[in-house]
């Protein structure tokens, strides 16, 4: 196994190199510069160039969506803001070693989301509703990125109080939404709404919420929790959820039978939920590989073809996920499996959505951490 | 060695299977729905459920076999109102190019609102696990093991599929083993059902499967499918040594004027001759065998005896000992004896020896044949059992001499090497003709020991008697007068007149004291004094009043007078009434007298 390096510390070599400091150069090999790609402008890239990528689109990401109170702005869906988002904005500042912005984000997730008794935040904050909190429940892969960015903040700035708070966080969510199951310990999506007793095929999860890099960092940050166990049972249930004539996952799963189900109150597609997995496992120094099998292929580069949102049942292609982001999380998974780099131009491309601007940058942070040769 | 384990030694020559090599690519199996509800349903699913996806094209069309007519309609049932054309959709999903099946699939779905995409399209390609352990059983022959390693992995992996590789292999490999099976229990019928149903197997890689197909086929009499499938292969496959063993194969199973087609099909070679002239030549040398061990008169043509006969000219000992037997069945004694002659000088198998002292001894040539065979008697155990049997009859038939002390001793030496029971009781019945009734016994008792004979036992009683032995005697022929007429006899004739010998020429020795009729008395006196002429006519007027023991001894004074034709009608009268061993082998060598031939022993071996 590979030596890990904490976001921040990649993200520091990418943006001492961006501002052509007189660091020394971090291990990158050569071949980066022969493998960038046909999209590579004629300068010459000697550094890991995702992270200076991720270091140069911050400041843009930043002014798009994060408004000065620290609330980060879901312009796909009406100006709201949830828990999801915010524990990605903060991911990536403390990637950014933004550490103002964080300071920001922190200040209104825990003021306008931390609101509820057993230490979990609600989903929702919605600008035009009053109160801004009208659905109390929580979305428990939220507090999992809240979570892990505090957890790497108090860390990287040595401050006690975001260590506590991951503390808090972490022992809410597996005091709460982890339950035990025939696969091990699960993460429910929600405190409400999908347990055996809510759902007919209930217990229901949501595999993109195992986000498995957060889960990896938190085995050492958080010892206390069983991380492993989670991270064990999602890396399970992905294996078996095969379905349709695709072969592929939905977005919310029944696990209560002997055999995992597309959850049947629930959309039965691949869609922007599902969306993230194969960005996770790319991401993850412990997921095996072959897990990204059949996600690779749902992007076909030659000729630009998907990916799309997927009906599971019959595997009809009933959308498009129409960004940049969205195609640089499936061009990661096949530089993972047939050594094919990033394009360039993919990774430069303009998100104007919340949503798939986001991923971009967590393809970045994920190549620099990980695949620094794919970009 | 015999003759006829020589002739199966063409017969093992054509034994030489190649080994079924499958080394490609394996053929997706399109599994008929009607197929017999044995094994594929009851089994973890391993079998691939593609039907006719985008298959890499086969590269022979494959040996083709009508199935039975009664499910011949099956593809005509196919569920009618499936005009979506799926190809493209195969093809995308066999590139698994999971983002163009999912725009053809709403393609199709545009067109035909009520259609469904295949459930099958990406079966085994989604649930990864390290199939090594699974082509490490597959490579040991452990097919059962690995289909339950296979039901336990989806147990844990409900998603899992064997990939289309691994389960089209075992597929195939599995239905390879049932018909090898199949064919080793003979049991043609499922051979040629197994067959009809896994035609991807009739293809040349399988050619172990094709043979015994065609073997089936031969073998239930089927000759015309047979020849098909033959020609199949000659046709189609190109190695050059399964090629051959074809034919050679098909020269076993098949008529020989259907072979001679085959023959015809081989190639021309550069340097003249053809591809099959070797199993040409087998298959006259087969028509050749079989007139040679007697069980064909066709005499094969003459140009073809002349090619075996330049064959053996340049050296074939085995040629030259076919052609040895050939003529020797044809009772050409001479020219047998010059082709064992030949095969002898160029090799040191002994069953060409062997030919060469039966031809020897065949055309009278006794001293001759009893040199050689003494000569050879370390060449190997056949040549002693025929050194045994031809000094056997010499010193104990009708011309019979005195035993020289060097020719005693040769014959003691290989009858004591090969613990022959033939020759120790020749011996015993020379010594005792000769008056020598001690080493007689001593021989009679070896007869015993090694193999127990009516001969040998009767030998061993009278004897005995001669020696005043009276126990052994009256213990001799009571252990052994149940299991042989002739020392019942002798125990009967000992009753009447205890010293005195009853039946055969071999206890014809003696003759004190005379409690019994006076003709009796008189003809075995004439007998021993070798008055067989004399003794015949005295018992001839006594005929049908006698006992049946002094009627042997008519028969034997007959056969010792060379009167051959009246031995052979008493012994064979005795045989009708009360057959015994020794009136059984009267009645051969009196008819063996009425030919003029000495009797041959051998070819009972």
């Amino acid at each position: 196994m590979t030596p890990r390096r904490s976001i921040a510390l990649a993200l520091a070599g990418g943006m001492a190199m961006a501002n052509a400091a007189a660091l020394a150069a971090p291990q990158a090999p050569r071949e980066v510069v022969a493998m960038s790609g046909a999209g590579a402008t004629s300068k010459p890239a000697a550094s890991p160039r995702a992270a200076a990528m991720l270091a140069m689109a911050w400041p843009g990401y930043r002014q798009a969506f994060i408004q000065p109170e620290g609330r980060v702005v879901d312009t796909g869906n009406h100006g709201i803001s949830h828990s999801e988002g915010q524990g990605y904005a903060m991911v990536l500042a403390v990637a950014a070693q933004d550490r103002e912005t964080f300071a920001r984000l922190w200040d209104w997730t825990s003021r306008e989301l931390y609101i509820r008794p057993d230490g979990l935040a609600a989903w929702r904050w919605d600008p035009a509703q009053t109160p801004r909190v009208t659905d109390r429940n929580n979305a428990s892969d939220g507090d999992l990125l809240i979570a892990w960015a505090l957890g790497e903040a108090g860390l990287r700035w040595d401050v006690p109080e975001y260590t506590q708070a991951m503390h808090k966080i972490t022992a809410a969510l597996f005091s709460t939404v982890v339950i035990e199951s025939r696969v091990g310990p699960v993460l429910l999506p929600g405190v409400e709404g999908f347990d055996a007793k809510s759902q007919p095929d209930g217990p229901v999860v949501n595999l993109s919420y195992w986000i498995f890099p957060a889960i990896d960092r938190l085995e050492v940050l958080s010892p206390a929790q069983d991380w492993a166990g989670l991270r064990r049972s999602g890396l399970s249930l992905l294996r078996t959820s095969r379905f349709g004539p695709l072969r592929i996952p939905p977005e919310w799963l029944a696990i209560g039978a002997r055999q995992s189900q597309p959850a049947a109150k629930f959309e039965r597609r691949f869609s922007y939920n599902a969306v993230r997995i194969p960005l996770y496992l790319a991401w993850s120094s412990r997921a095996p590989a072959d897990q990204l099998r059949p996600f690779v292929t749902m992007w076909n580069a030659a000729q630009d073809i998907g990916p799309f949102i997927i009906d599971i049942d019959d595997g009809k292609a009933s959308g498009s996920f129409d960004a940049p982001g969205y195609r640089m999380i499936f061009a990661l998974a096949q530089c993972i499996s047939s050594a094919k780099p990033v394009p360039y131009a993919l990774a430069t491309g303009k998100n104007d959505l919340y949503y798939p601007a986001t991923l971009s940058l967590l393809s970045m942070l994920a190549i620099s951490e990980r695949r620094p040769l794919c970009l | 060695m015999s003759l006829k384990s020589t002739l199966m030694l063409t017969a093992v020559a054509f034994g030489y299977f190649g080994l079924a090599s499958a080394q490609n690519a394996p053929m997706k199996l399109d599994l008929p729905q009607q197929q017999e509800p044995s094994s594929a349903s009851a089994r973890p699913a391993l079998a691939p459920r593609e039907t006719t996806p985008a298959a890499p094209p086969r590269k022979e069309a494959g040996l083709k076999l009508q199935r039975p007519a009664a499910e011949a309609p099956a593809e005509a049932m196919a569920p009618a109102g499936k005009a979506v054309d799926e190809s493209a959709l195969r093809f995308y999903a066999s590139q698994g190019d999971t983002a163009r099946v999912a725009a053809e699939i709403r393609r199709l779905k545009t067109l035909h609102a009520s259609w469904q995409p295949p459930e099958d399209l990406f079966t085994g390609s989604t649930v990864a696990i390290d199939e090594q352990p699974l082509w490490a059983l597959f490579a040991a022959g452990r097919y059962e093991d690995l289909r339950e390693q296979v039901a336990t992995l989806q147990l844990e992996h409900p998603g899992y599929v064997p990939s289309a590789d691994l389960s089209g292999k075992v597929l195939i490999a599995e239905q390879r083993q049932l018909i090898v099976a199949a064919s080793n229990a003979r049991d043609w019928e499922q051979v040629i059902a197994l067959a009809t149903e896994n035609q991807d197997l009739l293809v040349c890689r399988e050619i172990d499967v094709l043979w015994r197909v065609a073997e089936a086929f031969a073998s239930s009499d089927d000759a015309d499918r047979a020849i098909e499938a033959y020609r199949y292969i000659l046709t189609n496959c190109d190695n050059p040594k399964e090629r051959l063993a074809t034919v050679q194969k098909a020269s076993v199973a098949l008529p020989v004027k259907s072979v001679g087609e085959l023959i015809a099909m081989g190639k021309r070679r550069v340097g003249g001759g053809s591809e099959f002239d070797a199993v040409r030549l087998d298959l006259i040398r087969r028509s050749i065998g079989e007139v040679a061990s007697g069980k064909s008169d066709d005499l094969p043509g003459d140009r073809d005896v002349k090619l075996i006969e330049a064959s053996a000219r340049r050296g074939n000992a085995d040629d030259a000992g076919l052609l040895g037997w050939y003529a020797y069945q044809r009772k050409e004694f001479g020219a047998a004896r010059d082709w064992f002659a030949l095969a002898s000088k160029a090799s040191k198998d002994p069953k060409h020896l062997e030919g060469m002292i039966l031809a020897t001894r065949n055309l009278g040539e006794i001293a001759e044949a009893e040199k050689l065979a003494y000569d050879g008697r370390n060449a190997g155990s056949p040549i002693r059992k025929a050194y045994i049997e031809i000094v056997a009859s010499e010193i104990t038939g009708p011309r019979a001499t005195k035993l020289l002390p060097d020719r005693q001793a040769r014959i003691e030496e290989v009858t004591s090497a090969e613990q022959s029971a033939l020759g120790a009781q020749a011996l015993g019945w020379s010594l005792y003709n000769n008056a020598q009734f001690a080493p007689a016994r001593a021989w009679f008792e070896r007869s015993v020991a090694w193999a127990p004979s009516e001969e040998a036992v009767t030998g061993l009683a009278v004897a005995a008697q001669h020696l005043g032995e009276r126990k052994l005697a009256a213990e001799t022929i009571a252990k052994y007068r149940e299991q042989y007429p002739m020392v019942a006899a002798l125990a009967k004739l000992q009753d009447h007149a205890p010293s005195s010998p009853g039946a055969g020429r071999k206890i014809a020795g003696r003759s004190k004291g005379g409690g019994q009729a006076g003709y009796i008395k008189q003809t075995i006196a004439l007998y021993e004094a070798g008055k067989y002429r004399e003794a015949a006519a005295i018992l001839d007027k006594h005929e049908g009043r006698m006992p049946v023991g002094m009627n042997e001894l008519r028969g034997w004074a007959h056969l010792n007078a060379q009167d051959y034709r009246e031995a052979s009608r008493i012994f064979s009268e005795i045989q009708k009434k009360t057959p015994t061993k020794t009136a059984s082998h009267g009645q051969f060598l009196s008819e063996i007298g009425t030919r003029g031939n000495p009797h041959r022993w051998w070819d009972a071996n």
